[in-house]
């Protein structure tokens, strides 16, 4: 439509309005005045009780909290403007104190509804808020002289523009050590070896520390570390949460994450295929197995619950994440009324939600009757074509579930021999098929072991645990050969989407289609109103959000904070960017000249200076910028829970290399698991030989039931979407690294590397056992005092392990070893 | 360098640099090495503190008020007989299903003490302390299964991911305690069903997570020193390992690392003030009798230690309480279990002049059905959940005692006068508590989170001392 014709329409619309004087009422002379002397107090803009404005056209064509239209043109009846000040109950009328409108005033109204209610636009719009204005490539600004010799790229440029504004320099340059480790450990998540840190010491040139860089982002560890922060935001985890919290498989989809990271699948297509892969035209295994994402929202299976009221949260769950993950929205607070800051309706959420709410019902009631047994999960299910790997797997869950049947079944026989041989009436009254299972000797199932505990063994509690823990280890092994994992799909037939009053799920109000948020990018006219059309849609180089949200995560994953330092927030109660001009730079970069490339952006941070800078706190400086918010050093914040123990898994030695598949079992004491009526898995059954020592990305998951140093260490339980991780520094943590039978076990393999690999002298040992873990060489008093506890012990105890196994202790435990040096 | 190691290991005092304190800071209060004397900070004050520290019952499952302490004396003329069409239709319930019964309570109610508070015959213990209980019968909450209902009790909110009233009260009023985490739980019986989002920290810094302690193995998890490793030989590995961190904060300068170093001592110390704690050897038997044994009585007496000893919020997750079925069986055997240890810590803070500063809770998810489910039979009878009306209590703290507030109606299925709401709740052991619930804010995901959420909360004055 060109603009001649749009002026046309409007012409012809305001002739239309001239020509047919429709009422004598006017707005401006006679309805506002009214309104003006009885709501304002509790209805402007300001206040906005109830989400109702009276003193903007922009707020009051706005529907209320409650989703409604204050006034529909032509139909007084239908107006709720007109209801509230009609109503007889003095209680519930409007306005609530004071003396209620007058009939004369309330016949205004009537006259002026019935009219048309013209309020006339009077253009006011609340401002629009800097993320929802799409960012444009800013010119970079001229290198400060403080980036001299530094190897500066274009996010130096940037950063050392605001240092310089704020009177801050930029920290020297990391030693080579220190600053290798530190990549390392940020990219695949463990520490170099000493042969590699030597590499780099002795060409420490800024070539090879590009090729290193290459190296590593190339390195199928790489993924298995990156994807912990994605599985975090995806909320993946091996149980369902809430009470009966039992175990799902979903494993497929967080080695699709892993392999796709590891792919450096564009963003658009890492998004498109988890939001809506199944709709995908002749869409792959591979894709429908993405669909996962979503499939890993909490589910309520807990005696009855209501399936529809828990299908209607899981919705919910998925309306809030998308909206929080891709444009770093708080969607999730127009549930209940329109947004009180942003620009989102109570009706847009419901839009939005309707994009999901075609989904089919995910669990149903047991049994015909009460459902006391709880729900069952009837979602729709993909079994996954199997690999070598998980025939390998297979293999070794095999030949432990033989193993441990058939040594429970030799103790139950013994024992149920020695009980029927103390068995007053002998073989009487015992049933012929317990009586012939004992006999023969023939192979029993555990649910002809259960039988015969029961017949024989009736008050067997530990015969009783130790078949349950069989059918565990069964199951498992069915779930490692059936590889299912929980996929979306949608419904043929569209379920129809209502606001909800309040958020109510049974409050049923008016009904809303799949529609995108008004105030963001236009949701193009050729795209379907489905999940695949919302995701093409989020992914449009146009949605101002999606590539600042997603460098921002980048930022924080590397740098312990955002730009934006609320992630979850990008609206307008949000903090504002501390380098807005680098956040578009970076945003624009990353979805135009890198086509999504995950890679390429992080391949800049870490090339840059302010990333190769020093961890050194000027005291100055940290007067000045307490938070380090403008990058004069680099933060050295601690490590995730994961990469404190892969890393402490790789200097022990113990570490294993097994990629992908079913979820590891690592060592944890008992009594911690947690027993629940009804779950499946009221036992933790540690994982025997290698698969102990797998990377923490392979850590079983149970949302309530979470593995406690990773707890200890700050890691979510996943029962929501955490973009931003907390760094906590608690006595727990020391507790852990210093008495967790797992670290404890990983110190002493250490320990015996040391005695083994660390050469003759104890010189040399120290050496190599502090640059094992740190990467650098001991400062002299450090080598001092190392050498003197290594001593004492020895002196004290004679034994040379012992000794060791100090020597292991203190360098496990040291503040920069579970840090960015 | 001339410095000797073992003056590196000595040398316990160093200038601690100017601008330190951005990471301590910013962790708050609990689990650190500073003893917190100031209750309230200024920013969450309104008035001064009643209490300084919470005990918090929370009963697994949800008790039966209508057995334990709202008598419905109409119930029992309709005892069995089919409920009045209003009680369920269009109503929603976990279980019950078709045309229900109705169920009168078989024990008999007495009034206690002075002010006459009613408690059934299977709390006499709790009968010798009514009059320092304030009974609300009015509660309610909008959940009516478990999982939820807990968070929602906790938390305010019926999705897991916000703090839970304990959190809160860490992160307002930081510890007392320099050797004991702020917020203790512990547990006997059943799991609740939300499981240990009920003691986290949400969105809060996790330091203000619950500590477990635990009845078996470790009593804090990984407290003990792995075995063959004496305390002398750990106090030892700590010298050192402090020595060298020494060593890297004053070549980094990062706060955090002196942080890490107060912690390892705050660990050591926890080794040794947690066991302390269940070393009852200095109470005296007649307080060990007071309490009885049982692995509940002996958590109600750490209770005490702990608020003794400056914990600012212990918690108890007690028991089964779900009686859909064999209700007066497992009520008796519940009750027993609880009556005398609660009866006891209420008179042993009390004599110990504790209970003024010292705010207890009764609470539960919610509570049962005036309405019969399953068998008939007495043996076999029970109630499904009810979410619309429900009983709690408080003690101590600067709480009226000898009191009751609001009521249900007569089949006791709603409220019928002076309804509160579980934000209610929250906002008035925050009050007495000295923190304004309104003040006591977070920000996250844009928002000043509160406990009490965004709905107006009242602080019921009615019922402060």
């Amino acid at each position: 439509m060109n603009r001649l014709t749009h002026l046309s329409i409007a012409l012809f619309g305001f002739l239309l309005l001239t020509m047919i004087p429709l009422s004598a009422i006017d707005f401006e002379k006679d309805v506002f005045p009214i309104l003006e002397a009885n709501c304002l107090d509790c209805h402007d803009g300001e206040t906005l009780k109830g989400g109702v404005g009276l003193d903007s056209y922009y707020y009051a064509t706005l529907p209320t909290d409650a989703g409604e239209s204050l006034f529909v043109p032509g139909k007084p009846a239908d107006s709720v403007l007109l209801h509230v000040v009609e109503e007889s109950d003095p209680e519930k009328r409007m306005p609530p104190k004071g003396d209620p409108l007058t009939a004369g005033e309330i016949a205004t109204l009537h006259e002026w509804i019935e009219a048309g209610a013209v309020w006339p636009d009077d253009g006011w719009r609340p401002p629009v808020h800097w993320s929802f204005i799409a960012p444009e490539l800013p010119a970079l600004p001229e290198a400060d002289s403080m980036l001299a010799d530094r190897g500066a790229n274009e996010i130096d440029h940037f950063i050392a523009a605001k240092l310089s504004e704020n009177d801050l320099v930029i920290n020297p340059e990391s030693d080579p050590a220190r600053l290798l480790r530190r990549l390392y450990l940020d990219t695949i998540g463990m520490p170099p070896t000493i042969e590699q840190a030597d590499a780099f010491l002795n060409d420490p040139s800024p070539a090879h520390y590009a090729k290193i860089v290459d190296e590593l982002i190339a390195s199928p560890a790489f993924g298995e570390k990156w994807a912990t922060q994605w599985l975090d935001l995806a909320r993946y985890a091996d149980s369902e949460g809430y009470q009966r919290d039992a175990p799902r498989n979903m494993w497929p989809y967080r080695d699709w994450v892993i392999q796709a990271l590891n792919d450096d699948m564009p963003f658009d297509q890492f998004s498109i295929e988890q939001l809506a892969g199944d709709l995908l035209p002749k869409a792959t295994e591979s894709q429908k197995v993405a669909t996962a994402f979503h499939r890993n929202a909490p589910t309520n299976l807990e005696a009855g619950t209501d399936p529809e009221e828990d299908r209607y949260k899981v919705v919910a769950d998925r309306t809030a994440t998308t909206g929080m993950i891709w444009m770093g929205l708080t969607v999730g607070c127009a549930q209940c009324h329109n947004h009180k800051y942003d620009p989102i309706s109570a009706k847009e959420y419901y839009e939005l939600f309707a994009f999901f709410n075609n989904s089919p019902m995910e669990t149903k009631q047991q049994g015909s009757k009460m459902g006391m047994s709880g729900l069952q999960h009837i979602g729709p299910t993909l079994a996954v074509t199997r690999t070598d790997d998980d025939i390998a797997f297979e293999k070794v869950a095999t030949a432990t579930y033989r193993k441990e049947k058939a040594e429970v079944e030799t103790e139950l026989r013994a024992r149920s021999a020695k009980a029927l041989a103390g068995r007053k009436q002998g073989r009487e009254g015992l049933k012929e098929t317990t009586l012939s299972m004992m006999d023969s000797e023939e192979e029993l199932n555990t649910s002809q072991m259960k039988v015969l505990l029961r017949e024989v063994l009736p008050r067997d509690s530990e015969m009783s645990v130790a078949i349950e823990k069989v059918d565990i280890i069964a199951n498992r092994l069915k779930a490692i050969r059936e590889k299912t994992v929980r996929v979306m799909e949608d419904l043929d037939e569209t379920r129809p989407t209502f606001i909800a009053k309040r958020g109510d799920f049974q409050a049923k109000g008016e009904e809303v289609t799949p529609a995108t948020p008004a105030s963001l990018h236009p949701f193009p006219g050729d795209l379907p109103k489905n999940r695949l059309g919302l995701a093409k849609w989020i992914v449009d180089p146009a949605n101002p959000l999606v590539g600042r949200t997603f460098i921002n995560r980048l930022w924080i994953e590397i740098f312990g904070q955002g730009l934006v330092t609320t992630p979850e927030d990008f609206g307008s109660q949000g903090e504002l960017p501390t380098h807005p001009e680098l956040l578009d730079w970076m945003s624009v970069t990353f979805v135009e000249t890198d086509a999504w490339s995950l890679k390429k952006s992080l391949r800049r941070i870490l090339l840059s200076a302010t990333y190769r800078q020093s961890v050194a706190l000027n005291d100055q400086f940290a007067e000045m910028d307490p938070k380090n918010q403008f990058l004069w050093r680099h933060p050295g914040h601690r490590l995730p829970a994961e990469t404190i123990r892969d890393q402490a898994l790789k200097i022990s030695g113990l570490l294993s290399s097994r990629m992908h598949g079913p979820h590891s079992s690592p060592y944890q004491p008992e009594g911690v698991w947690r027993k629940t009526a009804g779950a499946s898995e009221s036992h933790y059954i540690p994982a025997q030989g290698e698969d102990a020592y797998r990377r923490g990305v392979y850590t079983i998951w149970r949302r309530n039931n979470h593995y406690p140093s990773f707890a200890n260490f700050d890691a979510p339980d996943r029962a929501a979407c955490v973009i931003q991780r907390d760094i906590s520094n608690t006595p727990l943590q020391s507790l852990t690294l210093l008495n967790d039978p797992a670290f404890v076990e990983m110190t002493e393999a250490f320990a015996s590397r040391i005695a083994n690999e660390g050469g003759a002298t104890l010189d040399d040992k120290v050496d190599w056992a502090f640059r094992t873990i740190l990467s650098r060489e001991p400062k002299e008093s450090e080598r001092l005092l190392l050498h003197s506890a290594h001593e004492s012990v020895l002196g004290d105890s004679g034994s040379k392990t012992l000794a060791l196994i100090e020597l292991a202790t203190i360098l496990m435990n040291l503040h920069e070893t579970i840090n960015r040096s | 360098m001339n410095t000797s190691p073992q003056d590196l290991i000595n040398r316990r005092n160093f200038l601690s640099k100017a601008g330190a304190g951005v990471g301590s800071l910013a962790l708050g209060s609990l689990l650190q090495d500073s003893a917190r004397a100031e209750a309230v900070p200024e920013q969450f004050r309104r008035m001064a503190p009643k209490a300084k520290s919470v005990i918090f019952f929370h009963f697994t499952g949800a008790p039966s008020h209508l057995d334990l302490f709202d008598n419905k004396p109409v119930l029992q003329k309709y005892d069995r007989q089919l409920a009045p069409k209003e009680l369920f239709e269009g109503k929603r319930f976990s279980f019950l299903r078709g045309h229900p019964k109705l169920l009168a309570s078989p024990y008999e109610f007495t009034k206690h003490g002075q002010g006459g508070n009613e408690l059934s015959s299977l709390l006499p213990q709790l009968g010798t302390v009514a009059d320092e209980m304030c009974i609300i019968k009015s509660m309610h909450t909008t959940e009516f299964n478990h999982a939820p209902a807990q968070l929602f009790f906790h938390t305010g909110l019926n999705r897991q991911g916000s703090p839970s009233i304990g959190s809160w009260t860490t992160y307002g009023l930081g510890s007392e305690s320099d050797n004991l985490p702020a917020y203790v739980v512990f547990m006997t019986g059943n799991t609740p069903g939300a499981g240990a989002n009920l003691w986290k920290s949400g969105y809060l810094p996790s330091v203000h997570q619950g500590v477990r302690l635990r009845s078996e193995g470790d009593a804090v998890l990984y407290l003990n020193n792995p075995e063959g490793v004496s305390r002398e030989h750990r106090r030892r590995t700590l010298d050192s390992i402090e020595a060298l961190n020494r060593q890297n904060y004053e070549l980094i300068g990062d706060p955090e690392i002196q942080t890490r170093i107060d912690q390892y001592e705050m660990a050591f110390r926890m080794q040794a003030s947690v066991p302390e704690l269940n070393d009852f050897s200095e109470e005296s038997e007649s307080t060990r009798e007071m309490y009885g044994k049982s692995e509940f009585a002996d958590q109600c007496l750490q209770a005490r230690r702990l608020v003794e000893r400056g914990v600012r919020f212990v918690e108890l997750f007690q028991g089964n309480w779900d009686t859909h079925s064999n209700q007066n069986s497992r009520l008796t055997a519940n009750c027993k279990e609880v009556d005398q240890p609660i009866a006891a810590l209420i008179k042993d803070l009390k004599q110990r002049g504790l209970l003024d500063q010292t705010l207890v809770v009764w609470g539960a998810e919610f509570g049962r059905t005036p309405m019969l489910q399953g068998d008939e039979s007495p043996a076999k009878c029970g109630r499904d959940h009810q979410k619309d009306a429900f009983t709690v209590w408080m003690a101590g703290g600067g709480v009226k005692g000898g009191i009751t507030h609001g009521q249900t109606n007569e089949l006791g299925n709603e409220v019928a006068e002076n309804p509160v709401e579980v934000r209610d709740l929250h906002a008035t052991i925050l009050h007495q508590l000295g923190i304004d619930h309104e003040r006591l804010t977070y920000r996250f995901q844009g928002f000043d989170q509160r406990l009490t959420g965004v709905e107006e909360a009242t602080v019921l004055r009615e019922l402060i001392g």
